[in-house]
């Protein structure tokens, strides 16, 4: 068993969740890799300390807190007698006057949605670079919290990799596996303003990020604001590039569909993405 | 607890969750209520004292039991019901602390009045972990604390948090790691 594969397998090991096979390969693992062995005797004494920890007691005035709420939705939701009188006391209305009127705002309706709509095309796409721009900027200070502005932005569905073909109808490059270096760490299935996609967060050996958007939108570098771009050839693959602090933004076509990477080091690393999410 | 005046009524005495507190529940029966929040307070607030903090652990389970009575009828009996409160609290905690753009909570020690020299460094410890727990990403928080404090397998963690098992597994991993460099960075040394 390789080491990559015993660092995944760790926690289920600890936690007795792994099959009988699996459980020995890693016990014949850790008898030989010290460095696996010890990251285990850390996961032990987390585990230790975390039985210490004091069990906190509710304070005595939660449940009647709780009381007062239920008491008044329970009084809201009673309608008083005079309240039921009135509902039923209504006017007629003289149909004509009724017809006119409806057509009337028929039309204002007609007019304002086709206004609204191109208003509002607009602003959502300058609102959605907005928020992108915010999780690219939160990025390279700390990608756990940047991938915590997508997911409470955006509707998210966590997936296996190969499990995502039921909710967006293909199978992405990253059923494939990533090239060695690289762990997957989630999947989710995204549905964005400018498309659903399948967005991966994997993590280098060195425990630095790289984020993974496979998607149908082609104006992809409009993700990007006004950032500057340019185009270069990747392993035979034009790439449009962002630079964003020190790292790059790389999206290109792969097949029907596009490949956004957030977080790659250098161009090398576009080119061996390239090619291997293009096998 | 049931109030003084009240004579519990039959079924509604036992340990459990059972099938009348929570047809009790559904019928809005404030007896049945009270018991069901007496069974789970204790869960409930310690998940959310990890989780928000003690500063918001009150408030936030307040809000989870009003949930709970509102969302009752819902519960199909599909899963267990400690399963589907687990789901609903968390999914509260984490939406109050996304709402609040508060991904970290301030640590608020308990200060013991007097203490042996082996309690004060088992003391110290625990304040450590507790700091450090608060520094890590909610979700991994979650997860963590549903394993290690509330020893829950990851089938029903998964089914809680509504991800894949192997995901459990790699967030296990990710939260167990990031909170062994917390520590590092806050003086620990293994």
């Amino acid at each position: 068993m390789k080491c990559s594969e015993a660092q995944n397998l760790l926690s289920a090991f600890h936690d007795g969740e792994l099959a009988k096979d699996a459980h020995s390969k890693m016990d014949d693992h850790l008898s030989k890799c010290s460095k696996c062995a010890r990251e285990l005797a850390e996961f032990k004494n987390l585990s230790m300390m975390s039985i210490a920890l004091d069990k906190p007691v509710p304070p005595d005035n939660i449940w009647s807190q709780i009381e007062q709420q239920l008491d008044l939705q329970t009084q809201n939701l009673q309608p008083a007698d005079s309240k039921v009188i009135e509902q039923k006391q209504r006017r007629s209305f003289p149909v004509t006057r009724l017809l006119s009127l409806t057509t009337a705002l028929l039309i204002v309706m007609g007019v304002g949605w086709f206004s609204y709509n191109s208003w509002f095309v607009n602003d959502q796409h300058h609102h959605f670079t907005a928020q992108f721009g915010h999780y690219l900027d939160e990025f390279h200070r700390n990608s756990n919290a940047a991938q915590q502005i997508l997911l409470a932005n955006y509707e998210s569905h966590p997936v296996e990799p190969d499990q995502a073909i039921e909710r967006v109808g293909y199978r992405p490059a990253i059923a494939d596996g990533l090239p060695d270096g690289y762990i997957l760490e989630s999947t989710h299935v995204m549905k964005m303003p400018c498309c659903t996609c399948v967005q991966s967060v994997c993590k280098r050996n060195d425990g630095s990020t790289i984020a993974i958007f496979e998607h149908d939108d082609k104006q992809s570098t409009k993700w990007f604001g006004g950032r500057t771009s340019i185009t270069a050839s990747c392993n035979d693959k034009q790439c449009c590039l962002i630079g964003i602090d020190d790292k790059i933004a790389a999206s290109w076509k792969n097949g029907n569909r596009y490949i956004t990477l957030i977080g790659v080091r250098d161009v090398a690393e576009v080119g061996q993405m390239v090619a291997w999410l293009d096998r | 607890m049931a109030s003084k005046d009240t004579t519990v009524p039959e079924g509604l005495t036992g340990t459990t969750i059972d099938t009348v507190v929570l047809e009790g529940c559904r019928s809005c029966d404030r007896v049945a209520q009270e018991r069901l929040y007496e069974l789970s307070r204790e869960k409930v607030y310690g998940l959310m004292v990890r989780m928000v903090g003690f500063q918001d652990a009150a408030d936030v389970t307040q809000q989870i039991y009003l949930q709970v009575f509102r969302k009752i009828s819902l519960f199909t009996g599909r899963s267990k019901f400690e399963t589907w409160l687990y789901r609903l609290a968390v999914n509260e905690a984490l939406q109050y602390l996304r709402k609040g753009n508060r991904w970290n909570f301030q640590h608020i020690t308990q200060e013991p009045i007097s203490q042996s020299k082996s309690e004060e460094e088992r003391s110290d410890v625990k304040e450590l972990l507790e700091k450090a727990l608060s520094r890590i990403d909610p979700e991994l928080r979650t997860i963590f604390v549903l394993r290690e404090v509330e020893e829950l397998c990851y089938r029903e963690i998964a089914k809680i948090i509504d991800i894949p098992e192997g995901t459990v597994a790699s967030r296990l991993n990710r939260a167990r790691r990031e909170l062994q460099q917390e520590m590092t960075s806050l003086g620990w040394e293994s």
